[in-house]
């Protein structure tokens, strides 16, 4: 299997991508600031922390999703350099698959790291751990899966699309799939049929972000069961991974002029 | 691969589904509508919709009426999201006028037909005019709410008579003022206002509404009419009566006298009271 | 005979251009191609004959509209014959942000190789291509003619039996075309089996074993480099020097082209012109002979004259 050297490669072209870097240093800033911001509020400070410390990992790991996933495949063919890698025992599903898993290493370990700078923070604020505080871990594995599944989608556009496209779409998807739930409700208290069955239909084929809100609800120590956490996880694996079986399929009918 | 690949999709799309039935399953239909709960303030979305905060008010207001027609459609008796909704909505479109206008219905009414939160309501009116005083139509609604809900007439003719100072206010404003102060909650003054709605009404909704009211009040008085003419009778008879059927037997009527819907009243001896037909689809409240 | 390394029979590609992918573009006709084991083989053609895509056609980078291609008996798609080739694309491109050593250990990895077998090719290749010196400079930094290279390095990593290489001296100072003309003769030495394209005449003939010479995605001739060009001698070539021209175009008669630059004379002959009496007149009145020469037709000649440029012919002609 190639699988795992690809995914080594990606994993080091984006540690050595300085865009990441400015974004993984603003984002460490923001955590930081959110201490200075709980020491001037009145109220719950540890919930200002997650909420802003989590925020900023979900918005910033959206970004480096969509900014690095939209090149990941698009970079190796406008560089040439998928012409070599091609020529090796190669199959091209596990170029596909490596380029993913590499982007997703990224993106763990940088959300492990700003995790631990929350988890810090709560420390500093607190003196001491809760046994409710591991809900941020939670939290942070479900923001994991999130960007799990922008990078497919990011990835499944780049296969065909030109970067400034497939930004949009992948942004565009991002959007519209937070209001998914929103269809779904119209659906329901609709009296057309057609309308049911438009509505529903759309719910279950667009991403669906709304499962991976855990933010405010961390923030404000509602904890969710752990079959919601599951389930979310696995609703996030399940989609990367029939997005990932459709850019494969792009990928392999390809021709690479 | 050829065959595989259309396998693996398969397999992965029965997951998405799945997995999403397990979620809605745990967390409800209303997922989008909870995180309400969490949620500061309008205020501060606004702050956070980086200027698009016409666009989200109008998603807001959406969700609003989802939940509310959700909830409806369930014969659901508590609506706790309604009014922090609504207030989203208007705070971050302070101009978003239905918002406000149709919100006070929602929460005026009694359950299970609406939230049974008059006093909210008179809050969101009232914060809408602050915003809005140039709009007539909130004053009329703020003293609708007082009138019809809260029955406190007094209010509600000041309410009427400060929005019939507007240029543009219907003319019957001042009228209806007037009626109130003199007559209170008679059905006179109930029978103008909902005349009033019924013939500036701006949608079929709203024409229907007043007309069920307004047949409402015409049941009303067909029923006093008969209960007084039962009362004649049994003064000439010199003995009760015990049903309508009777009168017609005895010939007073020509036939079993029916609402406006056309289901036969009915007669109670025992409180000497003129009723509607259970069947009868006249409204009650 | 023996056996054939590469075969492709009647391996076309047509691509669709334009929005609505309705332009066609034929880029490959019907090519018919049998590689024997151990040659070097040379795929001669201007820019936009189809070369490149012959080569990504073998390397399953494109697929083909219609015909096969085979390597080493086996489907150009079967991956497991990738772990016995090596492929060097047009002008190649790595990944910038990696240095040489570690491209090599990363594209060794590919074929699974352990982490000490890698650390023992990587160093070897990088000597054997002469950048060792630069392993742990970033590719960003290289030249083109170091990143050719590394791209040589990068398609023998596994010891391929056969190595496919796209105009691997394009761009290349003249040192730097030496250095590769002696690594393709070193892996034929190795018993490899070097497939290369190239525009450049020179390249074919001094290495080649067997060339093909394609023109607008055809075959327009193919064979031994000796064997394509007409072996008969043209015209003989005197250069003479320390004689009048006056004297010298009496000598060699009116069927002869007489050229001057300096104190030098150059003459041509007609190939069967008789040359002891005009060496002899020469000598006579104290002319020294310089040079004589037989002159056969170039490859250069033969390509012009099947590619059939006209612009360049009529430049050819000027020249000679």
């Amino acid at each position: 299997m190639s699988v795992l050297p690809i995914a080594r490669n990606t994993f080091r072209e984006c540690v050595r991508d300085k865009v990441l870097y400015n974004l993984v240093i603003f984002a460490i800033l923001i955590i930081v600031s959110s201490l200075i911001l709980g020491a001037i509020t009145i109220g719950d400070v540890k919930q200002i922390i997650l909420n802003l410390g989590l925020s900023t990992i979900s918005i910033f790991g959206t970004l480096i999703a969509i900014f690095i996933g939209i090149q990941l495949v698009y970079k190796e063919i406008d560089k040439k350099t998928v012409f070599s890698l091609l020529a090796k025992p190669v199959a091209r599903h596990e170029f596909i698959l490596g380029k993913y898993l590499g982007l997703s290493m990224t993106l763990a370990v940088n959300v492990a790291v700003m995790i631990l700078g929350v988890y810090s923070a709560v420390l500093y604020l607190r003196q001491s751990f809760q046994s409710a505080d591991i809900q941020i871990l939670l939290a942070g594995g479900l923001i994991l899966v999130e960007l799990m599944l922008v990078i497919a989608i990011a990835l499944l556009f780049s296969t065909f699309s030109t970067p400034a496209l497939s930004a949009l779409f992948t942004f565009c998807l991002y959007v519209i799939g937070h209001f998914n739930s929103d269809i779904r409700q119209y659906g329901a208290s609709s009296d057309s049929v057609l309308t049911k069955v438009v509505a529903s239909t759309t719910y279950y084929l667009l991403p669906n972000f709304g499962n991976f809100d855990v933010i405010s609800s961390t923030a404000h120590g509602q904890f969710m069961t752990g079959g919601v956490y599951l389930f979310s996880a696995m609703y996030g694996l399940a989609y990367s991974t029939g997005l990932l079986l459709v850019a494969m399929w792009i990928f392999q009918k390809r021709d690479f002029k | 691969m050829r065959a595989v690949l259309p396998a693996l999709l398969l397999l992965s799309g029965a997951g998405v589904f799945w997995t999403q039935g397990a979620i809605d399953r745990r967390v409800g239909h209303f997922r989008s509508t909870e995180e309400v709960l969490y949620l500061p303030s309008g205020t501060v979305i606004k702050a956070l919709s980086l200027g698009h905060h016409g666009l989200l008010a109008d998603i807001y207001w959406m969700r609003a009426v989802q939940y509310y027609g959700g909830k409806r459609l369930k014969n659901e008796k508590r609506f706790d999201l309604l009014d922090p909704l609504i207030d989203i909505a208007t705070t971050l479109d302070p101009q978003l006028i239905h918002a406000y206008r149709f919100g006070a219905v929602f929460l005026s009414e009694q359950s299970p037909v609406g939230a049974d939160q008059p006093d909210k309501a008179l809050a969101l009116l009232k914060r809408g005019i602050a915003r809005n005083p140039d709009n007539w139509q909130l004053y009329r609604d703020l003293g609708f709410v007082y009138y019809w809900y809260l029955q406190d007439y007094k209010t509600a003719a000041e309410a009427f008579l400060e929005g019939s100072k507007h240029p543009s206010s219907a003319a019957w404003m001042k009228t209806f003022a007037a009626e109130l102060l003199a007559k209170g909650g008679s059905r006179e003054a109930a029978r103008f206002l909902w005349q009033q709605f019924y013939d500036t009404a701006e949608n079929d909704q709203m024409k229907r509404n007043a007309m069920e009211n307004l047949l409402r009040l015409r049941a009303l008085d067909e029923m006093d009419l008969l209960r007084e003419f039962i009362g004649k009778i049994e003064g000439r008879l010199g003995r009760q009566i015990e049903s309508i059927s009777e009168l017609v037997r005895l010939g007073f009527l020509k036939q079993q006298p029916v609402d406006p819907k056309g289901f036969t009243y009915s007669y109670n001896p025992a409180i000497r009271t003129v009723e509607l037909s259970p069947e009868s689809t006249i409204r009650r409240f | 005979m023996p056996r054939a390394v590469i075969r492709t029979q009647g391996l076309s590609k047509t691509y669709r251009t334009g929005f609505w992918k309705t332009r066609s573009v034929l880029a490959l006709d019907r090519l018919d191609l049998e590689v024997f084991e151990n040659e070097i083989f040379g795929c001669l053609g201007p820019n936009g004959a189809g070369k490149s895509t012959t080569l990504k056609l073998l390397m399953s980078l494109i697929y083909p509209t219609s015909g096969q291609a085979e390597i080493l008996g086996e489907s150009v798609f079967n991956l497991a014959t990738r772990r016995s080739i090596g492929y060097l694309p047009e002008n190649p491109y790595f990944y910038e942000y990696l240095t040489a050593e570690e491209f090599l250990t990363y594209y060794g990895s590919l074929f699974g190789y352990s982490k000490s077998e890698l650390q023992s090719r990587v160093p070897h290749f990088l000597k054997l291509t002469d950048v060792f010196h630069a392993r742990k400079l970033q590719l960003r930094k290289f030249s083109k003619g170091m990143l050719q290279r590394v791209g040589i390095a990068q398609a023998i990593i596994n010891d391929p039996r056969v190595v496919f290489l796209d105009e691997p001296m394009s761009g290349l100072d003249p040192i730097g075309r030496r250095e590769v003309r002696d690594l393709i003769l070193q892996l034929k030495r190795d018993g490899k089996t070097v497939f290369f394209s190239t525009h450049i005449l020179n390249d074919v003939e001094t290495l080649c074993d067997r060339v093909a010479i394609l023109n607008r995605g055809k075959v327009i001739g193919s064979g031994q480099p000796n064997g394509l060009v007409d072996q008969e001698v043209t015209h003989v070539e005197v250069v003479v020097t320390g004689i009048e021209l006056e004297h010298l175009r009496q000598l060699a008669g009116p069927e002869a082209r007489v050229s001057h630059s300096g104190t030098t004379s150059r003459l041509e002959l007609p190939a069967q012109a008789p040359l002891a009496e005009l060496i002899a007149g020469i000598e006579r009145v104290s002319g020294r002979i310089v040079s004589v020469n037989q002159v056969r037709q170039t490859m250069e000649d033969y390509f012009l004259k099947v590619v059939g440029k006209p612009e360049r012919q009529a430049a050819s002609n000027v020249r000679s």
